[in-house]
């Protein structure tokens, strides 16, 4: 019965949906206010009531109702709790209407919170989402609802899927799900932009804090992704370009353009229609995303649910807003054309346009690659893969080229730069990006990547250093005070700038950890028995014993090693095989030991009858800052959204 | 007398060479070739995965074959032609250098460079010819810039 509630919620909330898009369309026409109003219950309600089908179905699963399809088909009797709330969104209908929900919550914060500053915006946001909350909930009310009963009611569930057990995987797709969204808000406003021809810098500034917010939930939950990946596949890494892990990161680099290409509008109000393309191609490729992983068109390790129908019916719906979002764009450019003018090619300006087009290029690159083995199939019946290899050996200039730009990029003046300028701020980060790669040869290290990567990242961050080292000095001497407490200052003075530079900070360690695990991994498989030790760098490791351990929902071997260094003993690791009960499924478990900012990680994928157990020990360097380094890059996007408001604001 | 077994026993239990019964396991040579082709192919019947990673049986399989051929005394390359004779293009990680595939590879570097090329045509066209001379008097500042300086002047 109370599943029934959360389907005729939804029903109701599609019904609404109309209503918001039919009151807006009202509202422009009649020019009365009182539509808009309409416009805006219909938003909050479609919100309460999306809350309710998201609280019936979490219900279905914590009473483990399996007379629900969808629950059966994801979850068990035996599922850990935890892993039961998660399970909402382990297929595609429950992810669909977490999608949904998550939309529908974005749109009535945005309608509150720029009621009264943007009235004349107003009935084309509510417009916009709504008609973007509409492709989706037609998805879920007529082609893939999580609400259906099966009849008869089966004893127990089918279980999610093992690798999905993980606490990294519970958070995931929600993180992911607010980036793509969060990015409909600049994307309704910048339509509303192009419908009214208000086409000045306004709905940039309206929108730039949630604009970051968006790249912060899309970068963290990318980098979960990763986690996830190393965690639970056990294979050591953390990105395989996989599809589904290339679908998310396309938004990402788009987004990461449209960030940055923003600030030229603000500053110098140039690149109007260049700036509305990026947010459509971003919130474009945000669904395109979402239909690539939920209609199964890419067949990958991450992809559960596969359905072409579905797919069909979503290429239909993003088609339509593309094409509409383009249209509107090719009929308003001719008003658009803004007056370039500029000093100089050496400006920021001009380092701008060319991030931008690196991003560009770098999301071209993983979509042609994506993409490639279809057009293959297509045209020449052949199949053909693109894995790692390609990408590492495509993009890795490309990112390079990026992080060389980010270092010259805040410190190149807006329209011109002089000699003396590129020389007062560049030749010591030249000097240092030299340096850097002086040290690595001689502590020997030779990799061209390695090398190439020392240098950008030795320019890139002196630049910063630099940087923070004259602000907090002059600081100081201004306020007669030491020079942590100058910085604090100058930071808080011009946060908006500081803390994007911390954001590149935490990018720059997190390449480092990038190059360091990629690079310099170690790995090594051995087959053993009870009492034999092999070594992986400099630790020994000992496999004592094999035992059974049981979990609630699996069964596992676990065998415990002794890991040693030096003939000291550090740690012991436990790595286990487990076969889960209800769909007999096997998982490695990783016994991961943090170590000198590196991880020693550890997995026994096999024990065979007779007792030989194969195990496989990775030695990854430095891997903790590219976990690090993620954090450290949100922690300036956090500063960044939570900055002291300015008066020109 | 007793203390002399004592001894005796003791001598043997610090001089019994200990360490040789743990077995000390390594890889071989053949393993870590073995892994280095497995890395470069492709479980057929996973998604993206290389027969290396993968858990799969026919990866098992193909690990086993590998490992035969080299102990057979064939070279990688003979072994990378035996699977692409039996495969096709698929079974490789990364598409070959050859017909159609060149677009994917030369596609991004072709990007960059076009892209920058016309990016550099279009900024040299976009800078003002009169901007050469960079001591223009700057525009006079409306009123409210002034009020602001003013402001923040007196109310730092």
């Amino acid at each position: 019965m109370i599943i029934e509630i959360g389907h005729f919620s939804v029903v109701v909330a599609w019904v609404l949906t109309l209503l918001g898009i039919g009151s807006s369309i009202a509202a422009l026409r009649s020019r009365n206010a009182d539509w808009v109003r309409v416009g805006r219950i219909a938003v909050t309600l479609t919100f309460v009531l999306l809350f309710v089908g998201m609280a019936t179905l979490v219900y279905a699963f914590l009473m483990r109702d399996f007379s629900v399809l969808y629950v059966a088909n994801n979850s068990n009797s035996k599922l850990p709790f935890f892993y039961t709330v998660a399970a909402v969104w382990g297929g595609h209908e429950g992810s669909l209407l977490l999608w949904a929900f998550i939309l529908s919550s974005f749109s009535t914060l945005a309608v509150w919170l720029h009621w009264r500053t943007q009235p004349t915006i107003m009935p084309y946001l509510i417009a916009v989402e709504s008609a973007v909350m509409l492709g989706f909930l037609s998805l879920i009310v007529f082609l893939s609802s999580p609400f259906a009963r099966l009849v008869p009611t089966p004893l127990d569930g089918k279980d999610l899927n093992p690798l999905l057990q993980d606490p990294a995987m519970v958070m995931h797709p929600p993180m992911l799900y607010m980036g793509y969204v969060g990015f409909s808000i600049p994307f309704s406003f910048a339509m509303a932009a192009l419908f009214s021809g208000r086409l000045g810098e306004e709905w940039i500034k309206v929108t730039q804090r949630w604009t970051i917010f968006a790249w912060l939930c899309l970068t963290t939950g990318i980098l979960l992704g990763g986690y996830w990946a190393y965690y639970e596949l056990g294979w050591g890494g953390y990105w395989g370009w996989d599809p589904v892990e290339n679908a998310s990161f396309m938004p990402w680099l788009v987004g990461t353009a449209y960030l940055h290409s923003v600030l030229v509008q603000e500053k110098r109000k140039m690149f109007k229609v260049w700036n509305l393309l990026l947010i459509i191609v971003t919130f474009s490729l945000s669904l395109i995303g979402t239909f690539l992983v939920r209609s199964g068109v890419l067949t990958s390790v991450h992809t559960f649910a596969t359905d072409p129908e579905r797919g069909l019916y979503i290429l239909i719906f993003i088609t339509t807003i593309i094409g509409t979002a383009f249209g509107a764009l090719i009929i308003q450019s001719k008003k658009l054309k803004s007056q370039i003018e500029m000093d100089s090619f050496i400006s920021r300006e001009s380092v701008f346009l060319f991030n931008n087009l690196f991003f560009l290029v770098a999301a071209a690159t993983v979509f042609l690659g994506t993409l490639y083995p279809l057009m293959v199939e297509t045209l020449q019946g052949g199949k053909v893969t693109v894995g790692p290899p390609y990408y590492n050996a495509v993009f890795m200039p490309i990112a390079l080229g990026l992080l060389f730009l980010m270092g010259i990029g805040p410190y190149i003046p807006w329209r011109k730069a002089s000699a003396s300028n590129l020389k007062k701020n560049f030749l010591v980060p030249l000097i240092a990006g030299l340096v850097t790669v002086v040290l690595l040869l001689v502590s020997g290290i030779h990799s061209l990547y390695a090398l190439a990567g020392g240098f950008v990242v030795g320019f890139s961050g002196s630049a910063i250093f630099l940087d923070f080292g004259k602000i907090s000095k002059l600081y100081a001497n201004r306020e007669h005070v030491n020079l942590f407490k100058g910085f604090l200052k100058a930071f808080s003075a011009n946060q908006r700038r500081y803390s994007s530079l911390v954001t590149h900070i935490g990018v720059l360690i997190l390449v480092i950890g990038i190059i360091a695990s990629t690079i310099y991994q170690t790995e090594k498989v051995v087959s053993m028995k009870v009492g034999d030790t092999f070594s992986i760098a400099d630790y020994e490791m000992k496999l004592l014993n094999i035992h059974e351990v049981e979990g609630k929902n699996w069964t596992a071997q676990e065998g415990v090693f002794e890991v040693t260094q030096d003939n000291e003993v550090i740690t012991k690791l436990r790595p286990q095989k487990r076969v889960y009960t209800a769909s007999q499924s096997p998982t490695t478990e990783s016994a991961i030991h943090a170590i000198n900012m590196g991880h020693i990680f550890l997995t026994m994928p096999d024990v065979s009858a007779d007792g030989v157990a194969v195990a496989r020990g990775v030695i990854n360097p430095l891997i903790l800052w590219v976990w690090g380094g993620g954090g450290i890059m949100g922690l300036g996007v956090l500063l960044n959204i939570f900055r002291p408001r300015r008066r020109e604001e | 007398m007793m203390n002399r077994y004592i001894l005796f026993g003791f001598l043997i239990l610090v001089m019994f060479p200990w360490p040789t019964l743990a077995k000390v396991v390594d890889e071989t040579e053949l393993d870590v070739q073995v892994r280095e082709i497995a890395k470069t192919l492709r479980c057929t019947v996973c998604q993206t995965e290389n027969i290396w990673e993968s858990g799969a049986p026919l990866a098992v399989q193909m690990r086993a074959a590998i490992r035969e051929r080299l102990t057979l005394g064939h070279s990688p390359e003979e072994i990378h032609a035996y699977f692409l004779s039996r495969y096709g293009d698929y079974i490789l990680m990364q598409p070959p250098k050859h017909g159609m595939n060149w677009l994917i590879w030369v596609a991004p570097f072709a990007l960059l460079l076009v892209g920058g090329f016309f990016l550099y045509k279009e900024v040299k066209q976009w800078v003002r010819p009169s901007s050469s001379t960079p001591q223009q008097p700057p525009p006079p500042l409306d009123q409210e810039a002034r009020e602001r300086i003013e402001r923040e002047l007196h109310h730092p």
